[in-house]
């Protein structure tokens, strides 16, 4: 309708000059990129990793009553390091950004509220506590900021990615105490975890499909929860060491080049 | 109106059809389970789901038997492992307060033994408005849900007035749904924040990416490195590294005081006691010598002799297969409630009326009804393993009941007439109404 009004407006000529002419526009120009780029990055990628976790956490993420103290902190952390790993090269390779491990959890974390909340909460019916997802934007944190200082993957792995396992489920401790309270009921006295998942039907989820502790022999008497976050550090450097790997093979421009 | 709009109006029509339509309340997808599987592995008699129409915070019961087949398919994980009596419904539209399984409380996992009866009871309480379909089921470790029969319960009220108290070992009483949740937003929230501070950090002078990659490009890595990282950067980050470690020590010393007495998840296997079903014993053989099922009638022919070693006449009244009821009108009133019910009333026919005490009678039993192919039975055709079992319910003039377990091989007829007279086809058939079926099949 407006070129109706405006029948010159076909022959407008060119522009005289291009977009960006002088420093300052272009100055403007990169805000723009940080303004756009950043933030939605930060929820591609959190949305990347909400996926990757529903495929490989699942469960565990997903209700109180399986997040027990072998291996809800063993699995998570190693299998939420993936991401943050690979995009850690690229963010560090080509910008000198320690940023990349945050920005996932971050984008993770708003990602998965907005998951628990629609899907499982209004949609499903499941009450919040018992559906709330694991935070771990510290040990992200902790992750970037020692990359930062040493300016190195190899010994950002082995501080940075143990302590990415290690501090799980001190972190996390918090989300899922409530949830450890015991309750009797009848004669059996179980957690509050534990009475939730019997009341909230799951058709599909009957109790012995969980993983408790299944196969431990107690060798650290009843420390299970300490022992296996350090295990959990230990195979994080691991991981890491591996993911940054596969971060530096697929931020090559060769390998965009073939991809695209 | 013009074309577009038009165009654009029809098509949005149907969508606003489907939104003022009222909510329509679909049953499970039970039928879908192979027919085999249904029909030998847990049969479901005597449910009762009372009552049917319920407020908000009222209980429901779902109580009956079921008997764990003699006859389960080796082809199915067992029972004896780990099993657990759930209940099918839409989600927590119910919370579940008390299960027993022949009066033993039932929190947990159970193993049940092939061949014996169980009473069974479960109480709901009603969560969320509307009409759902309730069932009791088995889900059994490796092999998934073993539905039973189902009715349509009504909640109404208003969801937001249900509540869901529990006192705590430590004598606190909490709404359970609330529990906790200020801790968790809150530790979310806290941590959301550091994150934002970190990213803000790095992002307070904009522009930042395109400025640093430009500077990794023209001055390479190592040069980018000395002049974009300062000794501010290394010092904030230090101080981001003691608030991580001291914020997580932190919160969760505090969590520690909070919540001083926790125990790790509970997990265990809890055995029913096994509870003989009045009537199991009494002396009635069964010999089965032949079972045909016409795909066409959706009929079940069963030739079988019956020994009736009681002192009481006895008479055939019903026939129980998974989850469905056959039953013989003579005997056995029954009707169906809904269009999902899982009765055949009247379906039952039985060549002798009654079995005379101490005599060996050869009878006859033909199961026709369109809840064959209703329920999607008709499909034990076209399974790997043509067997079938079911409860034979025989009934004494006092009404006292004898049930007992039959398993045999099937012959499959695929036409109306015996073989070797003429062949009809089949799809056409099946397609076709035939006397019995109801509109809704």
């Amino acid at each position: 309708m407006a070129l109706e009004l405006n029948p010159q407006a076909d022959a407008a000529p060119p522009p005289a000059r291009p977009a960006l002419h002088t420093a300052r526009e272009q100055w403007e120009a990169w805000k723009n990129v940080d303004l756009m780029f950043f933030p939605l990055i930060a929820i591609l990628i959190g949305g990347a990793a909400v996926f990757l976790g529903a495929l490989t956490i699942g469960d565990w993420s997903y209700w109180q009553d399986w997040r027990d103290r072998r291996w809800w902190p063993l699995l998570t952390p190693l299998l939420l390091l993936t991401l943050p790993a690979v995009l850690t090269y690229a963010f560090w390779k080509y910008f000198k950004l320690p940023v990349a491990a945050t920005a996932v959890a971050v984008g993770y974390l708003l990602s998965q509220m907005i998951s628990r909340y629609v899907n499982f909460h209004l949609f499903t019916g499941f009450p919040m506590n018992w559906v709330m997802p694991e935070v771990w934007i510290g040990a992200a944190v902790f992750l970037d900021a020692t990359l930062l200082i040493t300016r190195s993957f190899a010994i950002t792995g082995l501080v940075g990615g143990f302590f990415f396992g290690l501090l799980f489920y001190p972190m996390n401790w918090p989300t899922v105490a409530p949830m450890h309270m015991p309750v009797q009921v009848g004669e059996s006295v179980i957690t509050l975890a534990d009475y939730m998942g019997f009341q909230y039907i799951r058709t599909a989820m009957p109790e012995y499909v969980r993983i408790i502790e299944y196969g431990t022999l107690r060798t650290f008497g009843g420390h299970v929860a300490p022992v296996t976050a350090f295990v959990a550090g230990f195979f994080a450097i691991l991981v890491y060491y591996v993911f940054v790997w596969i971060g530096s093979k697929s931020a090559r421009p060769a390998f965009m080049t073939k991809l695209l | 109106m013009s074309g577009p709009r038009l165009v654009r109006c029809l098509l949005a029509a149907p969508l606003l059809l489907l939104l003022a339509l009222p909510p329509a309340t679909f049953a499970h997808g039970e039928i879908a389970q192979m027919a085999g599987i249904r029909m030998r592995t847990i049969h479901w008699f005597d449910t009762q789901i009372e009552p049917r129409q319920v407020a908000v915070n009222e209980v429901v019961t779902v109580r009956g038997r079921f008997k764990v087949s003699e006859h389960w398919p080796d082809y199915v994980a067992k029972p004896e492992e780990w099993v657990f009596l759930n209940i099918g419904v839409p989600g927590p539209t119910f919370i579940r307060l008390d299960t027993t399984i022949n009066g033993m409380r039932q929190l947990q996992s159970t193993a049940l033994r092939r061949g014996e009866f169980y009473d069974y009871e479960v109480k709901l309480k009603a969560r969320v408005p509307g009409i759902w379909h309730v069932h009791p089921l088995v889900n059994v470790w490796e092999a998934g849900p073993v539905i039973g029969p189902a009715h349509f319960v009504e909640i109404t009220g208003d969801a937001a007035h249900f509540v869901n108290e529990a006192v705590l070992l430590n004598g606190e009483r909490v709404e359970v749904e609330q529990y906790g949740l200020r801790t968790m937003s809150g530790v979310h929230l806290v941590w959301l924040l550091v994150g934002l501070l970190w990213i803000g950090y790095w992002f307070r002078r904009l522009p930042v990416m395109m400025r640093r990659y430009v500077a990794v490009q023209e001055l390479g890595e190592a040069e980018a490195e000395r002049r974009l990282i300062g000794w501010q950067d290394i010092i904030v980050s230090g101080l981001f590294l003691a608030l991580v470690l001291g914020l997580t020590a932190g919160i969760a010393l505090w969590a520690n005081a909070r919540y001083p007495i926790t125990m790790p998840l509970q997990t265990g296997r809890v055995e029913a006691p096994v509870l003989p079903l009045p009537g199991a014993l009494a002396p009635i053989d069964i010999e089965i010598h032949q079972a045909r099922f016409n795909l066409p009638r959706r009929t079940l022919t069963l030739d079988l002799t019956v020994a009736n070693g009681t002192e009481t006449p006895l008479a055939v009244g019903q026939f129980v297969a998974g989850y469905v009821r056959f039953t013989n009108g003579e005997v056995v009133e029954a009707r169906r409630e809904d269009d999902y019910d899982m009765v055949a009333p009247d379906s039952l026919s039985v060549n002798r009326r009654t079995l005379a005490p101490g005599a060996s009678t050869r009878l006859t039993l033909q199961l026709e009804d369109a809840i064959w192919e209703e329920q999607r039975l008709v499909d034990i055709v076209a399974e790997p393993d043509l067997r079938i079992a079911g409860l034979l319910f025989f009934y004494d003039p006092a009404g006292n009941r004898y049930v007992r377990e039959i398993g045999t091989r099937i012959t499959p007829e695929f036409s109306i007439t015996p073989a070797g007279s003429e062949q009809l086809d089949n799809l056409q058939l099946v397609r076709s109404p035939l006397p019995g079926m109801r509109p809704d099949a």
